[in-house]
């Protein structure tokens, strides 16, 4: 892991130390939402959930989701966010954890395999969002964001031989996909 | 006091009114500002390795095909097993000498230098090799001082390289300089720049006389049984060998002078050859050929065959039945791992009696009612054969990548990526390990 992100895990500790420090009421939130992630390929589902704590008006989660953009794949990432506004209605959020790879297989750009292996990458998404309450401890929540993820593929080529076990050669495909994210969801 | 309670609330109103218009000029300006950044990029990284030829001249080579001090196994081939010697073929380049005096204790004695050497066949002392697109001729009566008595020039023509690669015609390539190479460009790039080697011929031999390697009984010399992966077969007095389209005859009756009988087109991805009585197997991709040799040795004439999905496949006979192992993972294509067995009741209308399927099976071997079968990564599967209809598995040897395996009196020469094993199947409750010679890798 990039020394660069390490101030992003260190914050919910800092948060929660903080509060406990001020003896001030940890909140659980569990926050839940389908979405859209739309770029270069197209337009594809996602849904995730984040369960955290708040204190005041910052949050801190952990969250896991399914993402198929364009590659099938399963974040689990740290999701921090700031309220802001008149009733802490804004919000601004920053997710970072890893990106597992689901069952895929290679597409159009491999153009030929005896094997292939994906593994999973970095996962950030980041944006801004509004929160509209609808029972006394309940939320809608939309927003729009960046997201950038990663997946890579190890692809082996079996070289034809009949003496011995036949040589691979393996390559490797990385992926990056930068994709608008727009997220519809509820806050309990 | 009402009017400012209704300013207040108008207030109110326009301050909620222009954080929504906000926020939603500040997501939309978000997607506007990020839109440039959704990109989906594609790097592809691939590390191969090419080879540089080294050449020698044609004199230097053939002054060097004797035997030589030992050198490390690094890539086992083809076995002929005689007396108390192994003859164990380095792919493309040569041929170790093995004395397995104790099996348990195998000791490599001599290399005998043959560039471009994939098969072996013994008969007697004489053992035939091919040097690229030569046919040598070894006398081998005395495996520490072995000569070459013949040499015939481009009786294998069809070896290619890969990637279009044409080596210099003058001069014979004894070893290839390893190049490891890193690329990283965008998908869709082409990457391919390599010069290596392309080849399919391998397999093992040995021969059925344990006795010993001279033969100055006067009774026929003994030739050697052909493994699964072989190329090379020897039926009385003929050498057979494929290449990639054609099976070719060589009468061998001479043996220290074989000469050229006949070709037969076969197919075009032709990859192992066995022979059985007076019949000759001949795998290729496409499917199980069958060629009689008992009216016309020299000349061997179709006598049927049997076709199945495109994969690679060792085949193996006896009087009822052909044994096919298909096999994927290589660029033979096809995605069939399987035992398929032939009724060879009537070889003009061979039919599939029963399949099973397998992990990665390739090599195989049958004595009497014991199957063995080198099935890829799971190792080594001894089979009770009685009922070919209902297979048993006696047992297995797994951790061994296994390829090929040749069983005769009582011991099972297994060639896999790690070594050349040698298992004692005297005793069917006790099959056991008999020594493992390493690979140098």
């Amino acid at each position: 892991m990039k020394i660069k992100f390490i101030p992003f895990f260190l914050l919910p500790l800092l948060i929660f130390f903080s509060a406990s420090a001020q003896k001030e009421k940890l909140k659980f939130h569990s926050i839940n939402s389908i979405g859209l992630s739309d770029g270069q390929s197209g337009g594809y589902f996602l849904c995730q959930t984040v369960n955290g704590l708040s204190c005041r008006k910052w949050f801190s989660g952990i969250g896991f989701g399914a993402d198929y953009y364009p590659y099938k794949s399963y974040p689990l990432f740290l999701d921090t966010r700031k309220y802001f506004g008149k009733n802490s209605k804004g919000f601004a959020y920053g997710d970072l954890g890893y990106n597992f790879s689901g069952k895929n297989k290679p597409g159009k750009e491999v153009y030929y395999y005896t094997s292939y292996h994906f593994t999973g990458g970095i996962y950030t998404d980041i944006g801004v969002g509004y929160k509209m309450k609808f029972m006394r401890r309940s939320s809608f929540l939309f927003s729009t964001g960046y997201s950038y993820r990663e997946i890579n593929n190890k692809v082996g080529v079996a070289n034809q031989c009949l003496v011995g076990p036949c040589s691979v050669d393996y390559s490797k495909y990385r992926y990056g996909n930068g994709r608008v994210i727009f997220k519809a969801g509820v806050d309990f | 006091m009402q009017t400012p309670v209704v300013r207040k609330s108008n207030y109110c109103n326009m301050n909620k009114y222009l954080f929504t218009l906000a926020t939603t000029f500040v997501s939309l300006l978000f997607s506007v500002l990020f839109s440039g950044c959704t990109k989906d990029t594609c790097k592809h990284t691939h590390t191969y390795t090419w080879y540089e030829p080294l050449y020698k001249t044609s004199a230097e080579v053939r002054a060097n095909i004797k035997s030589n001090p030992p050198t490390a196994i690094k890539a086992p081939g083809k076995i002929v097993i005689i007396g108390k010697y192994i003859f164990l073929n380095e792919v493309d380049k040569g041929i170790h000498v093995i004395d397995n005096t104790h099996p348990s204790s195998p000791v490599n004695i001599a290399f005998i230098d043959i560039p471009g050497n994939i098969d072996i066949a013994v008969k007697g002392n004489t053992l035939y090799a091919d040097l690229y697109t030569d046919l040598v001729t070894l006398d081998i009566a005395n495996p520490l001082n072995v000569t070459k008595t013949k040499i015939i020039d481009g009786v294998f023509p069809n070896r290619s390289y890969n990637y279009g690669f044409v080596a210099d015609g003058s001069k014979i390539i004894f070893d290839w300089a390893r190049h490891d190479t890193t690329l990283t460009e965008d998908c869709g790039q082409p990457l391919w720049n390599s010069q290596q080697l392309w080849d399919g011929r391998g397999g093992v031999l040995y021969s059925a006389d344990a006795s010993g390697l001279k033969n100055s009984s006067g009774s026929p010399a003994p030739i050697g049984i052909s493994g699964s992966m072989a190329r090379f077969a020897l039926v009385n007095n003929y050498l057979y060998t494929v290449d990639q389209s054609y099976l070719k005859a060589f009468d061998i009756t001479n043996s220290n002078n074989p000469t050229f009988s006949n070709k037969v087109g076969v197919d075009w991805s032709v990859e192992t050859i066995y022979p059985f009585k007076n019949k000759l197997f001949v795998g290729s991709s496409n499917g199980m050929f069958m060629y009689d040799i008992s009216s016309s040795p020299g000349n061997p004439v179709k006598a049927g065959e049997f076709t199945h999905a495109r994969s690679c496949d060792p085949v193996i006979a006896d009087d009822t039945f052909a044994y096919v192992t298909l096999h994927s993972g290589t660029t033979c294509l096809g995605y069939t791992n399987q035992l398929d067995i032939v009724k060879l009741n009537d070889l003009s209308n061979a039919e599939l009696a029963k399949t099973y399927s397998l992990t990665g099976p390739q090599g195989l071997s049958k004595d009497d009612n014991l199957l063995f079968i080198c099935d890829g990564t799971d190792g080594l599967k001894v089979y009770n054969a009685v009922d070919v209809m209902n297979l048993q598995l006696i047992k297995q040897f797994p951790g061994a990548e296994t390829y090929d395996v040749i069983a005769n009196n009582k011991i099972a020469i297994v060639v896999a990526k790690d070594g050349l094993y040698q298992y004692d199947y005297s005793a069917l409750s006790n099959i056991h390990l008999v020594s493992k010679i390493d690979i140098k890798n």
